[in-house]
């Protein structure tokens, strides 16, 4: 992924609704689209233009809401749900498998930069649990089998992307 | 067999979602076309007479709420409240996903009776992938002629943010990008959305209306059943038919609990509901029967927790949960909420000091009467019922060190 | 010139004539009945944010008074015991992310504020260097919270310093955010970043020299947390 030029992020402010309103998919589209996952000085700039509201409520919304990255991710966050309809009393310790196929504990980062694994709050996916967000995908009835799977499907694809 | 009326999710797995003509096929859009020949008055005694109440949780009778509006006589708003974010609750995610057509006709025949200017959807950020697709299909019953002239249904998703299931703050959310509660009164239907008249609904609760106008009553409920039981997923079930013990145990539902172990506590509604104790599982599930138990069923929620998890545990992970939550506005919710967990987790570290038990008491029945908005005051909800009928469990917390023989990996933020 | 309704309601016993659409907050103070808050500033709507001004109703239910309007008939008291009680709670609370050697003296409990001329103490509540226009402080010691009842729950931070026009100790902030709410109706430059326990005050657009420099946030600044740029202030002792 290569950096946006301004002509695109217009682009995408517009699709996404382009209003005061829809300011939440706008900044979402944007980070998704973003070299980093980031929302830079320069992209908050352009959306203040583009739907009036300032920068410092720009900056104030970002910080507020969860789906929001506040510095550069790993290339495959690994988001645990830690609900309690997920996570108590289940036989699966869904972080403690991680550790023990990544190195890491949640909040941390592998040393190649590609995993790292955060909490989240309800998914609302509690009929799959126990589940782990990746990107947008949800992936639910999780066993050590099906991490390790996962794991492997998305070092794989990681590294196809290194070679191109 | 399922000898269950199936009303709001008629048609889920069987028809196309996305299929206007399969949806009319199966009966779809004729409550919405009486709708447009009958008085909003006449509208409005039939949802009153049936009762129903609203599935968000707050359980406000949804009659008299139009008839508020109405009464207003002003330009007014439809809001449709899909940020689910309660831990526990999945079922407006199923109806939209499976049956979108029926919450739209819902709110279309809203639109109709009280004359509405805009309709909102206000989805949760975390169900972004069915975003576009509700766009679409809004657009196409648009294009299909069934809209009021001049009205329109926006689709607002959300970032990731609890509070915003609070309707003042979903309000805030949209108006000016930040979900913070305001002060009520006024009630968001006297001053809503841009200072106008707002009529806020569950996503269940539009799904209700064609069932009522097509004379079908409101007395199905969605449950979404999880947690240890073997069979989880979202179920139409009658009203005041079945108890929880009925629903954990059928094979039409829950088909019985994981390992057939002992069930020890079920959450209801969500984790600002009601907990609900063994002795109290034969009471037929509904509004009428529970409330003199002084139970709620709030959204429908229904979570089975049985005897190897901790209660103290479990209230300590409700409490962290609401203390992200938090919007952080007034002081005894910011500082209040994470004092409890501060104080449930070295319970449940085996670090609790003598009088804890008494202090989380007198902290959660300060939150509960000082805090601004019903985040706070839900998130003690839980709590305090379990020490009203678990309290020894917490004491023995207190005092026996090694009661939790595992180290837990340190939660608490 | 159109005559405003006019309602009846007691508070404390007294009976007192007001407006309709008067808060309680103001009703009182006509009535020489002075509520304590920490989040009112004059120019600006109540935001009721720090629950310090909270009245029971004849229902037995607390109220903001700040922000509630006075009604027909209403029978409000302003210091009944479940009253005190809920103000005590509220101080304890702000007392637990408020660092500073205030409290920190463990003779404050009998000392009060009457011996701080002569206190040659080495950790007196006196080097917190604030303590005199402290409201924090003040409200403390009028309720009779006099010592550290909750643990500390929050870290030390650093002290800010903003383009020599503002110091911040986010230390002592007790996140009342009048310092916004104030800047607001003139620039809009102060943001609060983050929610719940992560909230935080950020002044670094006060820096872009974009400030007006009126000082205003400082004025209304309870705990003097933030206050006009001292480069001798390094925060927490």
């Amino acid at each position: 992924m290569r950096a946006l030029s301004r002509d695109e992020k217009k682009r995408i402010i517009k699709a996404s609704g382009g209003s005061k309103e829809h300011i939440l998919s706008i900044l979402l589209a944007l980070q998704k689209s973003s070299e980093q996952g980031l929302i830079d000085e320069d992209t908050i700039r352009l959306v203040s233009e583009m739907t009036g509201f300032t920068i410092l409520r720009i900056k104030e919304i970002i910080h507020f809401y969860a789906m929001f990255n506040q510095s550069q991710e790993a290339c495959h966050v690994i988001k645990i749900c830690r609900s309690n309809p997920c996570s108590l009393g289940r036989e699966e310790d869904i972080a403690g498998i991680l550790f023990s196929l990544l190195g890491i504990k949640v909040g941390e980062v592998t040393e190649d930069g590609q995993f790292s694994l955060k909490y989240m709050p309800c998914a609302g996916a509690c009929d799959i649990g126990p589940v782990v967000q990746i990107g947008d995908e949800l992936y639910g009835d999780l066993t050590r089998e099906k991490l390790e799977s996962m794991i492997a499907q998305l070092n794989l694809a990681s590294s196809k992307e290194a070679v191109k | 067999m399922n000898t269950n009326k199936n009303i709001l999710l008629r048609g889920r797995g069987d028809i196309d979602p996305l299929s206007i003509q399969a949806y009319v096929a199966a009966g779809g859009f004729t409550a919405l076309r009486k709708v447009s020949e009958m008085k909003a008055q006449e509208v409005i005694e039939k949802i009153m007479a049936s009762g129903v109440k609203g599935r968000g949780g707050a359980e406000y009778p949804v009659g008299k709420k139009w008839l508020l509006i109405k009464q207003e006589n002003k330009e007014n708003y439809i809001v449709c409240n899909a940020d689910e974010g309660e831990a526990g609750a999945f079922k407006d995610r199923e109806l939209l996903t499976y049956v979108p057509l029926r919450v739209i006709e819902g709110m279309l025949i809203a639109a109709y009776t009280l004359t509405s200017k805009k309709g909102y959807i206000y989805l949760r950020g975390e169900y972004l992938k069915i975003y576009e697709m509700l766009k679409n299909i809004i657009a196409k019953v648009k294009n299909n002629g069934y809209f009021p002239k001049g009205f329109e249904i926006e689709v607002i998703v959300g970032a990731g943010a609890y509070i915003c299931g609070e309707e003042t703050a979903l309000i805030s959310s949209i108006e000016n990008g930040i979900g913070e509660p305001s002060l009520k009164p006024p009630y968001p239907t006297q001053r809503g959305l841009y200072g106008l008249p707002t009529l806020i609904n569950n996503v269940e609760t539009f799904a209700c209306i064609p069932g009522i106008m097509n004379g079908e009553g409101a007395d199905t409920k969605l449950i979404a059943l999880s947690g240890m039981v073997r069979n989880r997923g979202v179920f139409e079930i009658s009203l005041d038919r079945y108890s929880v013990d009925d629903m954990i145990n059928s094979n039409q539902f829950g088909k019985g609990s994981v390992n057939g172990e002992a069930v020890q506590f079920v959450q209801l509604g969500g984790q600002s509901g009601s907990l609900m104790f063994p002795e109290q599982m034969h009471i037929p599930y509904g509004y009428k029967w529970m409330r003199m138990a002084g139970i709620g069923i709030g959204s429908g929620a229904i979570t089975v927790y049985s005897g190897r998890v901790s209660i103290v545990e479990y209230c300590r992970n409700v409490i962290e949960f609401f203390t992200m939550e938090s919007c952080g506005k007034c002081s005894t919710c910011r500082i209040g909420l994470s004092y409890i967990a501060y104080l449930l987790n070295r319970l449940c570290c085996g670090n609790g000091n003598e009088g804890d038990v008494e202090r989380i008491d007198a902290v959660a029945g300060q939150i509960s009467q000082l805090a601004f908005c019903g985040l706070g005051k839900g998130a003690v909800n839980v709590l305090c019922s379990a020490l009203r009928h678990r309290r020894e469990q917490f004491l023995i917390c207190e005092k026996d060190r090694s009661y939790f023989d595992k180290e837990l990996s340190g939660r608490y933020i | 010139m159109s005559q405003q309704q006019q309602i009846e309601l007691s508070i404390d016993g007294t009976h007192i004539k007001v407006s309709v659409g008067t808060t309680l907050l103001n009703a009182a103070k006509d009535a020489g009945i002075i509520i304590p808050t920490l989040c009112c500033i004059e120019e600006c709507d109540p935001r009721a944010v720090c629950r310090l001004c909270v009245v029971e109703t004849n229902g037995g239910s607390l109220v903001t008074a700040c922000q509630t309007l006075c009604a027909e008939g209403m029978c409000i008291s302003t210091c009944s015991k479940k009253v005190k009680e809920a103000r005590r709670f509220t101080l304890k609370l702000l007392l637990t992310r408020h660092l500073n050697s205030c409290f920190a003296c463990d003779r404050s409990q009998e000392c009060g504020d009457r011996l701080w001329a002569l206190c040659n103490y080495d950790n007196n509540c006196f080097t917190c260097g604030h303590s005199m226009d402290c409201q924090l402080r003040q409200y403390c010691l009028e309720y009779g919270v006099d010592a550290r009842d909750f643990p500390i729950l929050a870290d030390a931070k650093a002290t800010l310093h903003f383009a020599n026009v503002l110091t911040y100790d986010a230390n002592r902030c007790i996140l009342c955010r009048n310092c916004k709410a104030v800047c607001e109706k003139v620039d809009g430059k102060i943001a609060l970043l983050g929610r719940g326990m992560n909230a935080k005050l950020d002044f670094s657009l006060c820096d872009m020299s974009f400030c007006a420099g009126c000082g205003k946030c400082t004025e209304v600044c309870p705990t003097k947390a933030l206050h006009p740029f001292d480069e001798k202030d390094s925060g927490v002792n």
